[in-house]
């Protein structure tokens, strides 16, 4: 994707209630020394690419099934609740609408982005249907569905980790 | 005279001899080779053969004959034995057993492209020594000087949907659908009087655009293999059986048929797909193994729903009172309509033609009252309804004190006056836990209606040859063939969408209205279940109830699926009664 696919993003970016100026993209090229507050504003964007690659990294691992590696991107990896049924979790429109708010001073932050969520729930009960299903290595109900990612997170020891995640209904 | 030779017992119901490893050595010992009905081909008289397999064995051949071989497998020592050849246009199948086995390998050369596949072949290895089981080996013809061919046959699904008539030179007279990208389903026309169609595993390879290898396993029957080449476009075919049938005598024969085709079904992978859906065969690795293991040579998925343990006695079943009736969400009703309150308040009487009538009433959504006419006691039970169309109420319910724990499942036409009730019980005279089922047809009284003197709702074999696919819940998805006017079959799809296991039972088909149907199937010797659907072909939706006795007890489950009308086979004239 390039540089210009990234600027006509619509994504929303505020520091402790602030909007922060966005696109992210469209300061990607100057110089943190040239400007006044760049450095807030740089550790801003970084906090915040930092943010998007532990989703991004969650997704993956929820995708290939390692649920066991994606709850150690949690802050307690023993509490982390990870829904079992979702079989694949792919962010909408490239995450055009994702939404990031740092917290004062940096150390935390929640995020919510539209994303399809595909589930495939064991088939319970006796029939004939869901035996010969489960006889192909199947037997689950499928579905596909919008939901919102509904998360927080907060920087431990230099690393974001993330404190809460919850798929919402669209 | 009679001329259609019905069987005694129809193939799920046969008996078939364990036949002992040591049973099948000695008649297979016996056998010279294989038989045909017309003079064997020669097309391969005088001529050697080096057949190389990417991932099996390397085959030497020489023919002696129209009828013996000397084979070397993997060169070894070469071995006599007898074999037989049918062509099908540019394709040359030829089959043998190796003397002192029970192994041998039916074999596909194109002699256009020196393309060949092998079915190595073998008997003893399963827990029924008799069925068959088969390897599949892709190669080519090896000759000096040449390169060996790129391309090779492979596994397909563009035989998927196809349907045909097949008369083979030895007067065997089947119907063969392929709804599946590894069953089938045939009837036996010639051989059982064509009343019921099974299904088998299968195998579908491609040679080119026109012909294929078909190859099926009665699997949970007789155990025989039936493979031949056919051509689609020319609808012939030339083939080999192998296998035990009913009395134990070994068939072996080559043969070859000329067809007739009966239609094309709809196919249900996404556009462009024309691989065969990469469902692995179980693997052969240890329980609780987290890694798939390779799969055992001649591993297929096979249906076998006897060995699930399932089967309870006589003195279970009449002991059971634990019933599970309407409780609930299930994944066959994910689709269902919602329940009519159609019914409540309602005083109705269902009379049926043979005598019997019951009295009902509806005092709630979801409780009913019945009493045989004329008898005084009510009794009460839970039951659901649905309009199917307006005026059609399809209702069901247990009579809990019923010997057989009977159920009545009635499709009432208040339009016409008109009722069918599907009486079912549990307990035939095979399986104590199965379900069977009787037709009844009457009528219904109630206020405001006056039914007809002699117009009731009738067999039909309008949905005959039709296929229908059934969407119960999200991930849930069966295809209905009507295959016969007294079966069905019942196919489940993989996440791909294409076609996969099959199996089969006895049906009945009651019309009820223009493109409404009263269906019922019987799982026999599968799991016991009596389905019930009423079939809207104008909303493409059913509603029904499956009936099912298990060591859990009876139950009654409402059904609704959403439909699509999959396509049509040309056949219900072969079910005709002619002079």
């Amino acid at each position: 994707m390039g540089t210009n696919d990234v600027s006509t993003r619509r994504r929303f970016l505020r520091v402790a209630g602030a909007t922060l100026a966005a696109p992210a993209a469209a300061v990607a090229g100057v110089p943190a020394a040239q400007r006044p507050g760049d450095d807030a504003r740089l550790a801003a964007l970084e906090a915040v690419e930092a943010i998007r690659t532990l989703q991004r990294e969650y997704a993956r691992l929820v995708n290939a099934g390692a649920h066991a590696q994606a709850a150690r991107l949690f802050v307690t990896p023993a509490a982390a609740a990870i829904d079992e049924t979702v079989r694949r979790l792919a962010a909408d429109r490239f995450a055009a609408h994702e939404r990031i708010e740092l917290a004062q001073g940096g150390q935390a932050a929640t995020a919510r982005f539209e994303c399809t969520v595909e589930t495939a729930t064991p088939i319970a009960g006796r029939y004939t249907l869901v035996d010969m299903l489960r006889d192909q290595g199947e037997g689950a109900l499928r579905t596909v569905g919008r939901r919102v990612l509904d998360s927080a997170y907060v920087k431990t020891d230099g690393a974001w980790k993330i404190a809460r995640l919850v798929l919402l209904p669209a | 005279m009679q001329k259609v030779p019905y069987p005694k017992e129809q193939m799920h119901r046969i008996a078939y001899t364990k036949l002992t490893q040591q049973q099948i050595g000695t008649k297979l010992a016996a056998n010279p080779g294989p038989t045909s009905a017309a003079p064997p081909s020669s097309a391969l008289a005088g001529k050697t053969l080096k057949i190389v397999t990417d991932k099996g064995p390397t085959l030497g051949y020489t023919f002696a004959g129209n009828d013996r071989l000397r084979v070397a497998e993997n060169d070894g020592a070469a071995v006599d034995a007898g074999y037989g050849a049918v062509t099908q246009g540019h394709v040359v199948l030829f089959t043998h057993l190796v003397p002192g086995t029970q192994r041998g390998y039916h074999v596909v050369v194109d002699q256009d492209t020196r393309l060949a596949t092998v079915f190595e072949v073998w008997f003893s290895g399963f827990t029924d020594n008799r069925e068959v089981q088969r390897e599949i080996y892709h190669g080519y013809v090896a000759e000096p000087g040449k390169e060996p061919p790129k391309e090779r046959h492979a596994l397909t699904n563009r035989v998927e949907g196809k349907g045909f008539h097949w008369r083979q030179d030895n007067g065997v007279e089947t119907l063969e659908f392929y709804p599946s990208t590894f069953y089938s389903n045939f009837v036996e026309l010639s051989r059982q009087g064509g009343e019921l169609g099974f299904c088998a595993p299968s195998d579908y390879v491609q040679i080119d655009d026109d012909t294929y290898i078909y190859s099926r396993v009665e699997c949970e029957f007789s155990g025989v293999q039936t493979l031949y080449v056919f051509d689609a476009n020319r609808v012939e075919q030339a083939g080999v059986r192998l296998g035990f049938d009913r009395n134990d005598a070994l068939e072996y024969y080559v043969f070859t048929g000329r067809g007739e085709w009966l239609g094309q079904i709809a196919q249900f992978e996404k556009f462009g797909d024309v691989s065969v859906p990469p469902l692995p065969a179980p693997g052969a690795g240890a329980a609780g193994s987290a890694a798939p293991a390779a799969p055992q040579k001649g591993a297929r998925r096979v249906y076998r729903p006897m060995r699930n343990n399932w089967t309870m006695t006589k003195a279970e079943v009449a002991a059971l009172r634990k019933t599970d009736v309407f409780s609930g969400p299930n994944p066959m009703a994910g689709n269902r309509l919602p329940a009519t309150d159609f019914l409540v308040g309602k005083q109705v009487t269902v009379r049926f033609d043979h005598g019997l009538s019951v009295d009902y009433q509806f005092p709630t959504v979801n409780r009913l009252r019945w009493r045989r006419t004329g008898q005084n006691a009510w009794h009460d039970e839970r039951y659901e309804a649905w309009e199917s169309a307006p005026g059609v109420i399809m209702f069901g319910h247990l009579l809990s004190s019923a010997e057989n724990h009977d159920c009545y499942k009635i499709v009432a036409d208040f339009d016409h006056g008109l009722a069918t009730c599907i009486h079912g019980t549990i307990g035939s005279q095979y399986i104590a836990n199965e379900a069977q089922a009787d037709t009844w047809f009457g009528v219904l009284e109630t206020a405001g209606v006056t039914p007809p003197k002699y117009r009731r709702h009738r067999f039909t074999d309008e949905l005959v040859g039709r296929a229908i696919t059934w969407n119960y819940s999200p991930g849930l998805t069966s295809m209905h063939l009507y295959t016969t006017p007294h079966s069905l079959s019942w196919i489940i799809f993989g996440a791909d969408g294409a076609g996969g296991m099959e199996w089969s039972g006895p049906a009945s088909y009651v019309k009820i209205r223009d493109g409404l149907y009263l269906a019922y199937w019987l799982e026999e010797a599968c799991n016991g279940t009596l389905g019930t659907i009423l079939i809207n072909m104008r909303t493409m939706h059913d509603v029904g109830i499956g009936y099912h006795c298990s060591k859990e007890g009876v139950r009654l489950n409402a059904m609704g699926a959403h439909a699509r009308h999959a396509g049509r086979f040309d056949i219900a004239r072969f079910y005709d009664l002619r002079t």
